[in-house]
């Protein structure tokens, strides 16, 4: 793919297409898991509790919640040993593209942020270290697993069949990002955009959840908790992204003279954080909940998408300068091509979901009730 | 806050439907009387559905009629106008990214915007002239955009204005009694029926377990001291935050809009070596670039790193020498100096037989050549470029007879050894006879140039660079980071915190004397899978209160 092969039997190319299998084995056995779990629903210390009360009389303990119906809390009800499988698939995708990214910032000197093909592959990292730490670590959720790792599976395709070969070796790095602020500013990038991926992830659960019957169906948690989770997802971006925001204007003030000079991809990231900001108000503001979060969250990802990858093709579609931007082709046109295509791809389809489902709610087809309330 | 449930969006209630109609007060008393009476009339409106009033006027369909500032209040606290700003704002941003800016500093000169629109116009055809009149070409700075952001300002104002008095209600004067409707909609509920003990000792436990859980406790116990009610809350802090963050937001735009009218910004300022250079705007002291260099990646080619080492003066004294590269400027007495970019310069020389130095005159910046450097090195900095994109420039030496006039193209990328000189290439002419050369070909390795048949004079170069900076001052910079840093940490610190409310009724029971039913509600507006659990531990820490205290009653009594 690309790399140049090394000396030693494992190197990086091989880490990461292992990587790259174990993601589509991952995605296979969390789906599978999916249809084959079973649909008892484990009530944690929900029902009545009996207490032996004085003068032999009894004292009755009844509790009611509003995701009980199907608990928000049940969530030990996989049929385990297939999304354990799943689990230990996505962490060893996770070591391997580690051991990978690695190696490159080893020999490089630098860290993988600089080309088109780091820093999708960077995306790919941070959205599986996303929802290892945030939906198998804290929220305890494998049910979103399938969907997220189907995206991040979408992503490292990008990054590995349609990003130029020739970009993928190590770049020096230019005297404008020989700075520790690249370091800082990307991270946080990074964070924010694998915790907005980890929740659209969660957005397709949710339509999957909503749109879909029978066993899939039942097997994924309300649509209350998957919008939850979404919502926890996107409240751990939405911070970063804030400080994304900062870290470049100080960085810019440095670099380029000035904290905003309306470079494309300060005004993409602008337009990621205004986003999130309007997800954020209808929600805590209207109280809107369900399938509109659903749809935001998956327009708010094609906007990321877009500053983080599609802004370095702005130069090519419509001759804007941007300071921003990474080499998106060594003079290969068709490569070029095919690659904005499967941005331009998964923007689409990101935003026909979205579309599709507000057109159901919309204008819903006669006879069919709403599930979700 | 409106609650809607129009649309067929699933929306949740948030707020106890009690708290949605309220009155303004106290935090109008910095305004005149008039004004806050007219104000808080209109905010109280805002948030109160109009109720439906009979009128002459069919086409009113029962709606009050709203005035003007009534119409722009409701306008700016509706969420859907918020978010249609919202998009409106991301949309026009998004076409600045679509279409080609000039770039700052060429809508100073109106030939560089001609130049800019003429080549817009292979790209636009007629609509160029729509596109530059509407300000599409200079979007960020344009009226209709800066309005934009006016009016989102203006509704997080309004917005702020018309929430500050529920929200400190809220949390400063909750309802305590809650009603048996209001307790059956909440998310969370518990009930503990036929519990063999006091009022006053569930009362006790109530509390006791709601302050392990970190809430505060308000009580309020029925005339005849039968029931008592409970209400505990959590955080509520935390509805104020969001007020410190978009004041953060208002005062970061407002700060930032104010800033680029105070300070400055000279771009593009070149510096030759060791010419001082006086950067003008009132400053005191002048600036010299007196030392360059620059490092390359193995590979010899790459640029890695370029510093230029700057020395201030003060009265022609030396106060500071400081080196500075892309990623480091130099600050002195508030105004920075950025390292942009570099260039090759030379400087050329011509002497006679005897030594003398002739002066020389270089080619001026609007064609003719019309400076005339007395005597000494004159400065060749390349403000054209030849055919093949590499940098040209002139020189003339007027001698008594005839004229020559040297061009020099500078080869950059050929690589001279250190003592030779620099690889120019040059082509003289004599007078006006621009169609033949006498002299084609780069300078000698070593040693001056001579012309054929001008033996008399001699030609030396020297190499150097002149940097190019970016000289700017920046005022309320850190005014602008402070106010980020306050909206950031607010915005963060309100996702991270969840104003809870529970609410507790302890009743006796009808069915069986001596015992009480309670009835315990919950709400959570944010967090709610971490409240579910939450509450969950508070009920069952009840239970266990309870039962603790049943057992304890038990042994009193000796049974
Ligand atoms: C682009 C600018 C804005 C940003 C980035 C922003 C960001 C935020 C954030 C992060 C929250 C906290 C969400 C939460 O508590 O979970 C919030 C809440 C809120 N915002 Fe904004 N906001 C912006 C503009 C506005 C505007 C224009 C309005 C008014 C029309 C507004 C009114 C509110 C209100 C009322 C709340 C909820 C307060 C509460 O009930 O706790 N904001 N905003």
């Amino acid at each position: 793919m690309g790399f140049e092969q090394s000396s030693i039997g494992i190197n990086e190319s091989t880490l990461t297409s292992l990587a790259y299998i174990c993601y589509l084995a991952a995605f296979i056995f969390y789906a599978v898991h999916l249809f084959t779990r079973s649909s008892r629903v484990v009530r944690v210390a929900s029902g009545t509790v009996a207490m032996a009360g004085a003068g032999g009389g009894t004292m009755d303990m009844t509790m009611s919640g509003g995701g009980r119906s199907e608990s928000m809390l049940a969530r030990k009800q996989y049929s385990p040993m297939l999304g354990w499988v799943g689990f230990g698939l996505v962490l060893l995708a996770w070591v391997s593209l580690t051991t990978a990214l690695g190696m490159r910032w080893v020999e490089s000197g630098h860290p993988p942020y600089v080309t088109l093909y780091e820093i999708s592959t960077m995306l790919v990292w941070g959205t599986t270290t996303i929802y290892l730490i945030l939906f198998e670590g804290v929220l305890k959720v494998r049910a979103a697993g399938a969907f997220i790792v189907l995206l991040i599976f979408c992503l490292q395709s990008f990054s590995l069949w349609f990003v130029d070969p020739s970009l993928k070796q190590a770049v020096p790095l230019v005297p404008a990002l020989r700075s520790y602020w690249l370091m800082i500013h990307v991270s946080f990038a990074i964070i924010a955009y694998s915790s907005f991926g980890t929740a659209a992830g969660a957005g397709l659960t949710f339509l999957a959840k909503y749109n879909l019957k029978g066993k899939l169906s039942q097997a994924l948690p309300s649509t209350a908790a998957i919008e939850e989770f979404m919502f926890r997802a996107v409240a751990v971006g939405f911070p970063f992204m804030t400080l994304v925001l900062i870290t470049g204007a100080i960085w810019a003030q440095e670099a380029w003279t000035k904290a905003w000079s309306w470079d494309p991809k300060e005004v993409w990231a602008l337009i990621t954080w205004l986003t999130y900001a309007a997800y954020l108000h209808v929600r805590v503001q209207r109280g809107v909940r369900g399938i509109t979060m659903a749809w935001l969250s998956l327009i708010g990802f094609a906007i990321v998408l877009m500053t983080f990858l599609g802004v370095n093709y702005l130069t090519a579609w419509f001759g804007i300068d941007t300071l921003h931007s990474y080499p998106v082709d060594n003079g290969t046109p068709s490569s070029l091509s095919v690659a904005s295509l499967v941005v331009v791809g998964i923007f689409t389809v990101l935003l026909g979901l979205a579309l599709f489902s507000w057109l159901r709610i919309k204008f819903p087809m006669p006879g069919k009730a709403r599930k979700d309330k | 806050m409106v609650i809607s449930h129009e649309g067929t969006f699933d929306e949740l209630p948030f707020y106890p439907p009690e708290r949605s109609s309220s009155r303004f007060g106290a935090c109008w008393q910095g305004l005149s009387a008039s004004m806050a009476e007219r104000v808080s009339q209109v905010a109280r409106r805002a948030r109160k559905p109009p109720t439906p009033v009979p009128t002459p006027l069919a086409q009113d369909r029962g709606r009050p009629q709203r005035d003007f500032i009534e119409t722009v209040w409701v306008l700016c606290c509706s969420v859907k106008f918020a978010v249609v700003q919202n998009i409106a704002l991301a949309l026009a941003a998004m076409l600045g990214t679509i279409i080609p800016q000039m770039q700052p500093g060429i809508s100073d000169s109106a030939e560089a915007v001609d130049s800019f629109l003429a080549d817009a116009h292979t790209r636009y055809g007629d609509l160029t002239g729509f596109l530059h009149w509407a300000g599409f070409f200079d979007l960020y700075n344009s009226l209709w955009f800066r309005m934009l952001v006016v009016v989102v300002v203006f509704s997080i104002v309004i917005c702020t204005m018309n929430r500050w008095q529920p929200t400190v209600r809220l949390i400063t004067r909750p309802m305590v009694k809650a009603s048996d409707g209001f307790m059956s909609g909440l998310t969370e509920k518990a009930q503990f029926t036929s519990v063999p003990l006091e009022t006053a000792q569930v009362d006790r436990v109530l509390r006791g377990a709601f302050k392990k859980g970190r809430y505060r406790v308000v009580s309020d116990t029925s005339t005849d001291g039968a029931v008592i009610s409970l209400y505990a809350d959590r955080d509520r802090w935390s509805k104020m935050v969001t007020f410190v963050s978009h004041a953060g937001l208002v005062l970061l735009i407002l700060t930032a809009a104010g800033m680029t009218q105070i300070g400055w910004r000279e771009r593009s300022v070149y510096f030759m070596p060791n010419e001082p250079v006086n950067v003008g705007h009132g400053t005191d002291f002048s600036v010299a670039n007196v030392g360059w260099n620059i490092d390359y990646y193995p590979d010899g080619t790459t640029v890695k790193e370029f510093q230029n080492t700057l020395a201030v003066y003060e009265n022609d004294t030396q106060v500071l020498t400081k080196t500075i590269i892309v990623n480091d400027p130099l600050r002195y007495k508030g105004v920075n100096f950025f390292l942009v970019s570099y260039e090759p310069v030379l400087f050329a020389k011509a002497t006679d037989a005897s030594g003398t130095n002739i002066p020389l005159r270089l080619m001026g910046q609007n064609g003719p050549i019309t400076d005339t450097v007395a005597s000494g090195e004159v400065l060749v900095d390349f403000p054209y470029s030849s055919d093949d994109n590499l940098p040209l420039d002139y020189v003339q030496l007027a001698g008594p007879d005839h004229t020559l006039t040297l061009e020099i193209t500078y080869y950059q990328n050929v690589t001279r050894g250190p003592g030779e000189n620099p690889p120019a290439y040059v082509k003289a002419y004599v007078d006006q006879n621009f169609d033949s050369t006498i002299y084609d070909g780069f300078l000698p390795r070593t040693g001056p140039l001579t012309l054929p048949g001008y033996g008399q004079y001699d030609f030396n170069f020297r190499q150097s660079t002149a940097t190019i900076l970016e000289v700017a001052k920046d005022q309320g910079l850190e005014l602008v980071g402070f106010f980020f840093t306050i909206m950031a940490l607010g915005f963060t610190i309100s996702l991270y915190t969840t104003f809870t409310r529970c609410w507790a009724k302890i009743v006796p029971n009808p069915e069986q004397e001596g015992t009480v039913n309670i009835t315990l509600g919950g709400l959570a507006e944010k967090n709610k899978v971490a409240f579910e659990r939450d509450f969950e531990k508070l009920a069952l820490r009840i239970r266990d209160g309870l039962t603790s205290e049943t057992n304890n009653q038990e042994v009193e009594n000796g049974i």
